[in-house]
């Protein structure tokens, strides 16, 4: 959907709106719009999913290979990301448009999720120091309506609920080399535990006030953008600001504790009905 | 007066070159001050920093190690022979030093320079046996030689070659031992860094010297003002015994041989107070780490 | 085509590791015969966190900054944090090559390390996606500073070398910056100062559980870890196994508003209000340094010009 630039006078309604606990869409401040989730469309991927958050609309879909851990951590698997705001999202992707915004997106997935150590990467080891899995991890926005950091990070979350990768079976070769085995079965899949991963919540200052999970227009009248990882643990994971405004201080310590309750409540929710459609095994 | 000398730089410059003094206030034949420091940069096996009036160099020496190659009987002597090259150096000019260039591309200057150095590096006579990692010799210490340019006020060849000398001169290597492990495995390669470490040591000096044409005039050291209005710049590098290591003259105009015996002697009278400014800055041990130079 | 030249490895070549710290595993692995220990290459991600000697762990280290170091710029700024040496130098505000019209200036920054900055492997020519990152966040920090709008139709360009790296790259970049843009004459609405610090964890005295992460585990009642915040930390610090997460601040400490916050790693909601409040305290006073050193070398430079 294009989003025409506001004029001074709506950007006055929205902040006057912002002050009252009222916004345009009815919502108060800290209420998040309802959200759909499209588990496991894409077969050939080996988890993926699509989030609809109002206009934005996310697709998200990991492959999986094998090869050498990083040497300094033998015990762990990898994670890369890669985000790819198509034109179709918005006329300023087009061309070259989009390379500011998708090195933001993708290195703040990165920070959040791979950079704290929050998610349990020890499940993707196969053999310490010789073979591990490599995810990656790509996501596509192909609409945006305001918050693709959250988005994100939710699509990414409910596509790791998603992946299944083959289980392995660690067999003794000849000449004592160690060798692994792929189970052809397709029932014998192992899933990852996604308790450990965070999620994004972004909150941005309108004026004297902050709200949660803006619009596409509320975007344009934002003085300055918090983006706040938050896992099941209620720790945070990664911050981020972004914006040209500056913050004072005390608002901050405001918008990080009520990213933690939204957070929360947002991971409570997804694990709840992930749960309920057998999609995560915990 | 700076609206003529932007109008008109070279009648600017004629009226100080006719009464043989240059705008900032130096003879024909005079140098800026040389600034020497090194071992300034923790993380490299040697650094130093070498300012000449404005121009600034900073150079960082890193050593790996690497199997040596075995020499083959056809070979021929190694000093034409590149492929026993122990050592790389590589000039970048970004656009911090000013703005005239790219941080995308490399410069052609930047380029033109690296490879003159890169053979020039070669010049030193710096014995095999100095880079050999273990004592048998099986692998050497090859030698990244890294010059960035922080500041482009003219001359930049010389502040190179100087930053290089004093840069391996502080070079501290240590002892190297080599763990063999089982069969299959590569050997280990480890550094003793409870022995001390030892330095290069560096057969001989290189002394470099640039001058610039101006209106059939001799210029020594140009500023940036000077390279951009001159015709023809003549760089030249000697070694201790006074042996020509690098020559090179580029320019709109033809000189006369008269004019190049001039640079060479000029040059020749100039070699002991470089040599004095090596050795001064290498023997202070630096152990402190502002550098109040720059 | 202009053929890149930069020579990157034409030999496969590598570091040697440390001998000391070989011989320490090998006899620790001796003792743990029966465990089966994989081999981590020994760096010096893997010793503990030296307890630190000449500060206490609210003191940031020693600062020495000076301006207008490159002649050649509009303004120029070398900040040494001990051992981190930063130089920055801006071009601007010039005329843009493009003739669009726009209304207030375009800024753009970049961050490059030198290839022997860091310890270890050289750093290769080609920007990676670590200095992209902190161009990035080297902007967000200061653009709202600059009054940009003074300046339409113009490009002003910061430029940010690393000679050397021991920790707090990101806060010597972001004060660099500013001192460059103080010098050349740029105007802005106050200068950014920032600060980082770490949170790390301390050997948790209790039932010996060393491996345990921070907060609660999946066991009911697991011990909480003792954990302690540090003000500006060298690499050793930041880069250890131990640290857990790490908070940078840059603020306007006239405006008393913060321009940029990042925090890495998994910290409860009180460790990471700790730190941005350390940082900020740490902020304030770094600015009251970057006013003495430009009030000083402004004096410097009047008495050159009068003499």
């Amino acid at each position: 959907m294009v989003i025409q630039s506001l004029s001074p006078s709506e950007i006055y309604f929205i902040q006057q709106g912002v002050e009252n606990n009222l916004r345009n869409d009815g919502r108060t401040r800290l209420d998040y719009r309802p959200f759909e989730l499209d588990i496991g469309e894409i077969s050939h991927a080996v988890g993926s999913s699509r989030i609809i958050l109002a206009d934005t609309h996310i697709l998200v879909g990991i492959k999986a290979d094998i090869s050498a851990p990083d040497p300094l951590t033998p015990n762990k698997g990898s994670l890369t990301f890669s985000v790819d705001c198509c034109p179709s999202a918005s006329p300023e992707y087009e061309g070259k448009g989009a390379d500011y915004i998708n090195i933001e997106l993708a290195k703040q997935l990165e920070r959040v999720m791979k950079d704290s150590n929050s998610m349990d990467l020890g499940g993707l080891c196969i053999m310490p120091g010789k073979y591990c899995w490599n995810l990656y991890i790509d996501a596509i926005v192909l609409d945006s309506g305001g918050n693709l950091f959250d988005a994100l990070s939710i699509g990414v979350r409910a596509a790791l609920a998603n992946t299944r990768l083959p289980t392995i079976r660690i067999t003794q070769g000849e000449y004592s080399t160690v060798d692994f085995e792929v189970s052809d079965d397709p029932e014998a899949m192992q899933s990852l535990d996604i308790d450990g991963v965070p999620i994004n919540v972004t909150l941005t200052t309108i004026g004297n006030q902050f709200v949660v999970d803006c619009s596409g227009e509320e975007e344009q009248c934002m003085d300055a953008r918090m983006t706040i990882g938050v896992n099941k643990r209620g720790n945070i994971c990664g911050i981020q600001k972004g914006g040209v405004a500056g913050i004072d201080a005390h608002t901050i310590n405001q918008m990080i504790l009520a990213a933690k309750q939204v957070g929360s409540e947002i991971l409570k929710t997804m694990d709840n009905v992930l749960k309920d459609h057998h999609i995560a095994t915990k | 007066m700076e609206a003529f000398q932007k109008v008109h730089p070279l009648e600017f410059y004629k009226k100080f070159l006719e009464r043989s003094v240059r705008p900032d206030g130096r003879g024909l034949d005079c140098f800026r001050k040389i600034n020497i420091s090194t071992g300034s940069i923790m993380t490299t096996d040697g650094s130093s920093f070498v300012k000449i009036g404005n121009t600034s160099v900073i150079a960082g020496v890193k050593a790996e190690v690497a199997l040596t190659p075995t020499q083959s009987d056809n070979s021929i002597s190694s000093n034409n022979n590149n492929n026993n090259n122990k050592m790389f150096v590589n000039v970048e000019m970004g656009p911090i030093c000013s703005n005239i260039f790219s941080s995308s591309k490399p410069s052609e200057k930047a380029m033109s320079l690296c490879s003159q150095l890169n053979s020039l590096v070669n010049r030193l006579e710096i014995n095999d046996k100095e880079l050999y990692f273990d004592d048998q010799g099986k692998y050497s210490w090859y030698l990244y030689i890294d010059l960035y340019c922080l500041d482009y006020n003219g001359n930049l060849m010389d502040a190179c070659v100087l930053a290089i000398m004093s840069a391996l001169k502080n070079v501290k290597l240590p002892k190297g031992i080599v763990v063999e492990s089982s069969a299959s495995e590569a050997p280990q390669l480890f550094k003793d860094t409870e022995q001390p470490m030892r330095s290069l040591n560096i057969g001989t000096y290189l002394i470099p010297q640039t001058f610039v044409l101006l209106n059939d005039y001799l210029l020594t050291d140009p500023s940036l003002e000077e390279e951009k209005l001159s015709s023809g710049t003549i760089s030249i590098t000697f070694n201790d015994r006074f042996e020509i290591c690098t020559l090179l003259y580029t320019g709109i105009t033809s000189i006369s041989e008269k004019i190049l015996e001039q640079c060479l002697e000029k040059t020749k009278k100039r070699s002991t107070e470089i040599i004095n400014l090596i050795d001064n800055c290498c023997t202070t041990i630096n152990n402190s780490n502002n550098n109040n130079n720059i | 085509m202009k053929i890149d030249f930069r020579v990157t490895n034409p030999i496969a070549t590598s570091i040697p590791l440390d001998y000391k710290i070989y011989k320490q595993q090998q006899e620790q692995q001796k003792q743990n015969e029966q465990q089966q220990t994989i081999s981590v290459p020994v760096t010096t991600t893997s010793e503990p966190i030296k307890k630190r000697t000449n500060r206490s762990e609210e003191q940031f280290r020693q600062i020495f900054m000076k301006t207008g170091v490159v002649s050649q710029a509009s303004g120029s700024a070398y900040i040494e944090i001990e051992n981190t040496k930063v130089i920055c130098s801006v071009h601007g505000p010039r005329a843009s090559p493009k003739t669009e019209l726009f209304e207030s200036a375009k800024f753009s920054c970049e961050l490059k390390f030198a290839s022997f900055a860091r310890p270890g492997e050289r750093i290769d020519y080609m920007e990676s996606a670590k200095e992209k990152d902190l161009s990035i966040n080297l902007r967000q920090s200061i653009i709202g500073a600059i009054r940009l709008e003074k300046y339409p139709k113009t490009v002003i360009d910061v430029y940010v070398m690393v000679l050397n790296d021991d920790g707090g790259v990101l806060v010597a970049a972001i004060t660099a910056a500013s001192m460059a843009l103080a010098d050349a004459g740029v105007e802005m609405y106050d200068m950014v100062s920032a600060c980082s610090s770490i949170c790390i964890r301390n050997q948790s005295i209790s039932n010996g559980s060393n491996g345990s992460g921070s907060g609660n585990g999946s066991s009911g009642a697991a011990p909480k870890v003792q954990s302690s915040i540090l003000l500006d930390p060298t690499l050793q610090e930041e880069e250890s196994k131990d640290s857990l997460g790490c908070v940078v601040v840059a603020k306007m400490p006239s405006l008393n508003e913060i321009t940029q916050i990042i925090q890495t790693g998994e910290l409860s909601y009180n460790n990471t209000i700790d730190g941005i409040d350390l940082c900020i305290d740490g902020c304030d006073k770094i600015y009251s340094i970057m006013k003495q050193n430009l009030i000083s070398s402004l004096e410097k430079q009047v008495s050159k010009k009068l003499e």
